[in-house]
């Protein structure tokens, strides 16, 4: 028998679960290394597939950024080159796994239900997982079961409401789109960005250039992963456009910040070859204009997005989504 | 069961209008979105069949109900088998008995049938290099130990899904090999080292 994959390893320290689509049963595997154990459903049985969402692990992806930047910033400070590798190596290892962490989107919960059973599906625990099961999935079971007209009144038992718990109302509802704290990290990175830039160029303390970098960089990967797929974090409307400009600024400083020290390092240089004193960013005085204008320019970025951002914190389900109770059928 | 849809996070009944819904629905109840995908089995309730009593003498009976018709003869072992005793495992097996279906080593029911297997292929990969890398001298023994049981196990029943056994157990052998023949050279070269057997300059 041929067997196509459907899901991809969940892997622990223990072994891995996989699911796999027979010519007419679905293949649970679940191996421990050295042995493998299976569990099959037939497609003919399958009553119904299920994924509810779960929440997102927050701390976590707010941990990784965090060591991540410290990594990088670290990179910047040492001066062993083994060592900025090391600390480059760990801060894109990190800030990658956070990345695709997100990328991943919606944690779920998926299910297996059959007339006599109720299989927790270990390997499906995204929502984009979901979809790709279902894509598959789907087509086969409608070949051996057919399609399904649904008819409430057909339904010889139907689901009742867990015990003591009451419908919601509409304005109780509020839609939750996954990470969308990532927007409020974008601006409080550029605040921070701006402290941190203030820090070196007013108060004439270097290391506060390194964190300004660290801050910049981070700013980037937030900025490509709302650029990919902003709906999904929550950004729609002129928030979005906000977000275009924001990003358009951040690439702007980018540039600038590559010119600034590619014009530093050439009158460091001709000082060298002239035996002139080595000039410093606090000697040249567009530089510290453009700061200067960097710095505001931040803060008020970061400011008007963060208010925008709790300006449209939350938004009720419309009324098209609502969805009557649940009530006992006859 | 039949109909009862429940949602994952707070066990509210999650009603039809809700069931395949592309861009998934609200529970009623607590609010969190959730995916349904419904189907035609969910409107049937499959009962077991009941055998049915032998009419006359001329008629097959069940082997393992003498009073009920034959309906099928198991795939596995040819026994007639009744309506009660008939287990449908669709083309992974046929049409099986109950005792085939629980023997482990039933006669063609059906590798496809198991429900564990070993993997040969990891644990003598696990062996071999185990053996290798800690400490380098159990080596001597693992190494053609996993040649020879690579061999051994080479046409035993493998994993049911694609994988890379035969590839795993080539590994097996060449690094067997490699490792037997890094042990060959040791011994060789210790043995014909320059400093064996001479005992101080000759008088």
């Amino acid at each position: 028998m041929r067997y196509t994959r459907l899901s991809r390893k969940k892997r622990s320290i223990f072994g891995s679960v996989q699911l796999w689509l027979g010519d007419d049963h679905l293949l649970v595997v679940r191996s421990m290394r050295f042995t493998e154990e299976y569990r099959r459903f037939h497609l003919r049985d399958i009553q119904a597939i299920t994924a509810t969402e779960q929440p997102q692990l927050i701390w976590m992806e707010v941990a990784l950024f965090a060591i991540s930047a410290l990594a990088f910033l670290m990179m910047l400070e040492v001066e062993a080159i083994a060592a900025r590798i090391f600390f480059g190596v760990v801060g894109a290892a990190l800030a990658s796994t956070a990345v695709y962490d997100l990328v991943r989107g919606q944690r779920c919960r998926c299910r297996l239900l059959t007339e006599v059973s109720s299989e927790v599906l270990d390997p499906i625990t995204r929502v984009s997982d979901f979809d790709r099961l279902t894509t598959q999935l789907e087509p086969a079971i409608a070949a051996v079961q057919g399609v399904l007209t649904v008819d409430a009144a057909s339904m010889p038992v139907f689901a009742q409401p867990a015990p003591g718990t009451p419908p919601l109302r509409q304005e109780d509802r509020v839609e939750t789109p996954a990470g969308k704290y990532i927007p409020l990290l974008l601006y409080f990175a550029i605040l921070a960005n701006a402290i941190a830039y203030a820090a070196g160029l007013l108060g004439r303390f270097n290391e506060g250039f390194g964190a300004a970098a660290s801050f910049w960089f981070t700013e980037v990967i937030l900025c490509v992963l709302l650029a990919f797929q902003p709906r999904r974090f929550g950004l729609k409307g002129p928030m979005l456009g906000f977000f275009y400009v924001t990003a358009a600024l951040i690439a702007i400083d980018g540039i600038v910040t590559i010119a600034l020290i590619v014009d530093l390092m050439q009158r460091i240089a001709e000082a060298g070859r002239s035996g002139t004193k080595t000039p410093t960013i606090w000697n040249i005085e567009w530089m510290m204009t453009a700061g200067k204008i960097a710095i505001a320019g931040r803060s008020l970025l970061g400011v008007v997005g963060l208010l925008a951002l709790w300006l449209g914190r939350d938004r009720v389900v419309p009324a098209s989504e609502e969805v009557p109770p649940s009530q006992p059928q006859p | 069961m039949t109909g009862d849809l429940r949602c994952d996070s707070c066990q509210g009944g999650i009603p039809p209008e809700l069931w395949n819904q592309q861009q998934g629905a609200l529970c009623p109840y607590c609010g969190k979105r959730s995916w349904t995908r419904v189907f035609p089995a969910i409107q049937h309730t499959v009962a077991g069949q009941s055998p049915e009593a032998i009419g006359s003498e001329s008629e097959s009976s069940c082997f393992f109900h003498p009073r009920s018709r034959a309906i099928v003869a198991c795939d596995s072992c040819g026994r007639f088998i009744c309506g009660l005793c008939d287990l449908d495992t669709g083309s992974t097996g046929g049409h099986i008995c109950p005792t085939c279906f629980t023997s482990p080593k039933a006669p063609g029911s059906g590798t496809l049938l198991d429900k564990r297997r070993v993997l040969y292929d990891s644990i003598l990969l696990g062996l071999n290099l185990g053996g290798f890398f800690f400490f380098f001298w159990p080596s001597l023994i693992t190494a053609p130990l996993s040649i020879v049981l690579a061999i051994w196990y080479w046409r035993k029943p493998r994993s049911i899904v694609p994988r890379y056994t035969t590839f795993r157990f080539v590994l097996v052998i060449v690094l067997g090999l490699l490792q037997t023949a890094i042990w060959i050279a040791l011994f060789w070269s210790v043995a014909n080292s320059p400093g064996r057997g001479s005992r101080g300059p000759a008088l």
